[in-house]
């Protein structure tokens, strides 16, 4: 994966986000939800997934980022910021979303013989599944849309109580001071 | 912010004395220089007007939306022969007063003394068009040093730089982990690095506050007005002489002439969308390095069918971008590349270009976050590691704070196949023809990317990194460097402006942006673009009091 700005949009395109925000317009109806989420008013229902929907992306966006001894997907409520992406930037996306999401469950179902949710598989067959599909464009747009939703900002759903932050251990400020890190920490005290 | 109560308006009627399309590093310049000089000037800007309170610390707002940059369609192909895609490669200029001055990086290079003269060191490169620069750096050295004292520099002087006629009026930012490790690498491998330029204030400068580190600077407008931009440093200047009007929400549709072949103003849809005429006894045109030939070649009449002067036929080619060799390395200890300035060392030993490398091309390096924001750092997975599941998100929770990029600015050089047309069947929202790209990295620029990422997998490993990835440079596919499409010389059949900016084809049409440029430097042109834009400004006026244009 590239690491330039540049080719940031380019990225965002081989990994099939692309796919879902064509366009990728602006997010000024997004500041109502936005509001009620900065007042505390966290969305308890689903605004475009389904709950089934629902169930699969947050199953998803567990196997991507788990949760272990840190937070994860999970607790950053990685699946309301995608139901918020869905009906806002990447609505144009939403069908093909859809349909990957249905063929999850098929694959759930072509390993257990009957009618299989992929939510309620254990996680080994999860992982299985995932690793099959990882090279899509639709694993490569669901992995994005985990990032957004754990790493922007807390305003579009995802990142609860920054605990994706936290995680990484960006700091959020207006300001910094110098030293910043540990090597010019180090340098400073060498030339005192 | 709104532009000052005592800001001049104007009417589209009223004949000023100079129309300037663009509100960027050349265009917010020229302004101020032009009505500073006693002119009358109305800059056209297609974008929105923004302030300080519009700028946020919001990633998706910046890099998923992009609510900065441009959305005017656009094509990209690879090579002529094939059919441009629309939306393919990314154009990443910015859109608003200020331009792409809001979301620079801020790193500012001067240009050195070779780059203006690279065809007599070097001859012919095939499959290129390299040319010498009708003007050398002594000639463009002042206003460099009007760019480091009027908007506003800070750094300190390297043991190779060239000549300044002036020390820096502030000094560097500080140093960063990145830049101690620099430091660390240079002295093993012999090189010098040496602090950084920067358009941002590392003290309070011209009523404008200090940096306070916040590290939202790539591709993000300055919440502090630290950054030096056109939109906080020199519009406002403009703007308080009572005779510069910045009309937002502009946007052009071509250069109107008279009968005898001059320029009479400019056609453009207001904010409404209604198509308006601006008046003006000369045009200026200073919208990019796209955008500027596209809108000479929208302006083509029956007098002039290939785009208005384009008797060379070189408007729009010798599209130049810069190259990028570029590592990624993880460190033991924490750097916290997220904070402040992108970069705070350099280095200039492998400027030049040496031909017992076997090809053309120089650059210089920089340490740096790279765009560290979370999410743009999410999507930077070492070569061979999984980039999702329990094993990714440990090493991600490790390796955010850990990380730097050594970063090769690479040259590109002007190829005649590189260039900006229009699309024939793609518009934008106003009907106008999209500019279609047509861009391949000459193989020297390729041979150049990866001579740099070699040198920079040498500097992570001599400062220690603990690992080190990063994918091989490829054929480039986007960039904010737009360069080179109207360049300068003094021969009006190989050149479309000559030495002081002026059109060789239409006496009172001037260019000033990116295209201007000959030869690509090194990466971080914003700095050459506005010391062209300086020279320019005085130029035209005195050509205008004199009576010649």
């Amino acid at each position: 994966m590239r690491s330039s700005r540049r080719d940031f949009l380019a990225a965002l395109a081989v990994t099939g986000v692309g796919a879902f925000a064509p366009g990728m317009p602006g997010v000024r109806e997004a500041l109502a939800h936005a509001a009620a989420v900065r007042a505390g008013v966290a969305p308890a229902r689903f605004d475009v997934l389904t709950a089934a929907e629902a169930a699969a992306v947050t199953a998803v966006a567990a196997r991507i980022v788990p949760t272990t001894e840190t937070p994860g997907a999970t607790e950053a409520g990685v699946v309301h910021f995608i139901d918020y992406a869905f009906g806002d930037f990447a609505k144009d996306g939403l069908a093909d979303f859809r349909a990957g999401l249905a063929d999850l469950d098929t694959r759930a179902t072509a390993r257990r013989a009957t009618a299989t949710p992929f939510a309620s598989l254990p996680a080994a067959d999860q992982d299985a599944i995932l690793a099959d599909i990882e090279q899509t464009p639709f694993f490569g747009g669901l992995r994005a849309m985990t990032m957004m939703g754990m790493f922007t900002d807390p305003r579009y759903g995802g990142n609860r109580d920054e605990v994706g932050w936290k995680l990484i251990g960006f700091e959020n400020a207006m300001s910094h001071t110098a030293p910043f890190g540990y090597y010019d920490a180090e340098a400073a005290k060498g030339r005192d | 912010m709104q532009a000052p109560q005592e800001a001049r308006r104007y009417q589209p009627s009223d004949v000023v004395d100079f129309v300037i399309v663009g509100s960027g590093a050349a265009g917010g310049v020229l302004a101020k220089e032009l009505s500073t000089r006693g002119h009358s000037v109305v800059v056209l800007e297609q974008g929105p007007r923004r302030t300080v309170n519009d700028f946020k610390h919001d990633e998706k707002a910046i890099w998923i939306d992009g609510d900065l940059i441009s959305k005017t369609p656009f094509s990209w192909r690879q090579k002529e022969t094939e059919v441009a895609q629309p939306g393919a490669g990314g154009l990443l200029y910015a859109s608003g007063v200020g331009g792409s001055s809001v979301h620079f990086t801020a790193n500012f290079w001067r240009l050195r003394p070779v780059d203006f003269k690279e065809h007599s060191l070097l001859g012919d490169i095939p499959g290129a068009a390299l040319a010498d620069w009708p003007i050398t750096y002594e000639e463009l050295e002042p206003y460099y040093t009007k760019v480091d004292w009027e908007v506003g520099v800070s750094g300190a002087p390297g043991p190779t730089d060239a000549r300044r006629s002036r020390p820096f009026p502030m000094p560097p930012l500080p140093v960063k982990s990145s830049g101690v490790l620099l430091e660390r690498a240079a002295a093993k491998m012999g090189y010098h690095a040496q602090s950084a330029p920067l358009a941002i204030a590392s003290q309070p400068f011209r009523g404008r506050p200090a940096c306070q580190h916040c590290g939202f600077c790539i591709g993000f407008g300055c919440e502090y007005n630290a950054k030096s931009s056109s939109l906080a440093t020199v519009i406002p200047v403009a703007e308080a002489t009572g005779r510069c009007e910045i009309r937002p929400h502009s946007n052009v549709r071509a250069v109107e002439l008279d009968a005898k072949g001059r320029a009479t103003g400019v056609l453009y849809f207001d904010a409404e969308k209604r198509e308006q005429r601006q008046r003006a006894k000369a045009v200026i045109l200073a919208a990019n390095g796209v955008e500027t030939p596209r809108l000479l070649l929208m302006s083509e009449t029956s007098r002039f069918p290939n785009g208005l002067a384009n008797s060379s036929g070189m408007v729009g080619r010798h599209l130049m971008f810069n190259g990028a060799g570029i590592t990624q390395g993880e460190y033991e200890h924490p750097l916290n590349e997220h904070k402040s300035v992108e970069a705070s060392r350099v280095i200039f030993d492998l400027y030049d270009s040496d031909p017992k490398r076997g090809f053309y091309g120089g650059g210089g390096f920089d340490a740096r976050g790279g765009a560290w924001f979370p999410l743009l750092a999410s999507f930077n997975v070492p070569d061979g590691m999984r980039g999702w599941g329990k094993d990714w998100k440990e090493w991600f929770a490790h390796a955010y704070t850990r990380t730097m990029q050594v970063y090769g600015h690479t040259t590109s050089l002007a190829v005649a196949s590189n260039n900006v047309t229009l699309d024939p069947t793609l518009k934008d929202d106003f009907g106008r023809p999209a500019a279609r790209i047509t861009y391949e990295d000459h193989p020297d620029d390729l041979a150049t990317m990866r001579f740099f990422q070699d040198r920079s997998r040498e500097l992570q490993e001599a400062a220690g990194a603990a690992r080190i990835w990063g994918p091989p440079p490829t054929v480039q596919r986007g960039t904010a460097h737009l360069l080179g499409t109207a360049r300068m010389g003094n021969d009006p059949r190989t050149s479309v402006i000559d030495r002081d900016h002026r059109t060789h084809d239409v006496r009172n049409l001037f260019l000033c942006d990116g295209s201007s440029m000959v030869t690509s430097g090194r990466g971080q042109p914003t700095m050459t673009i506005m010391a062209l834009a300086f020279r320019a400004g005085e130029r035209i006026s005195k050509a205008a009091k004199r009576g010649e244009i």
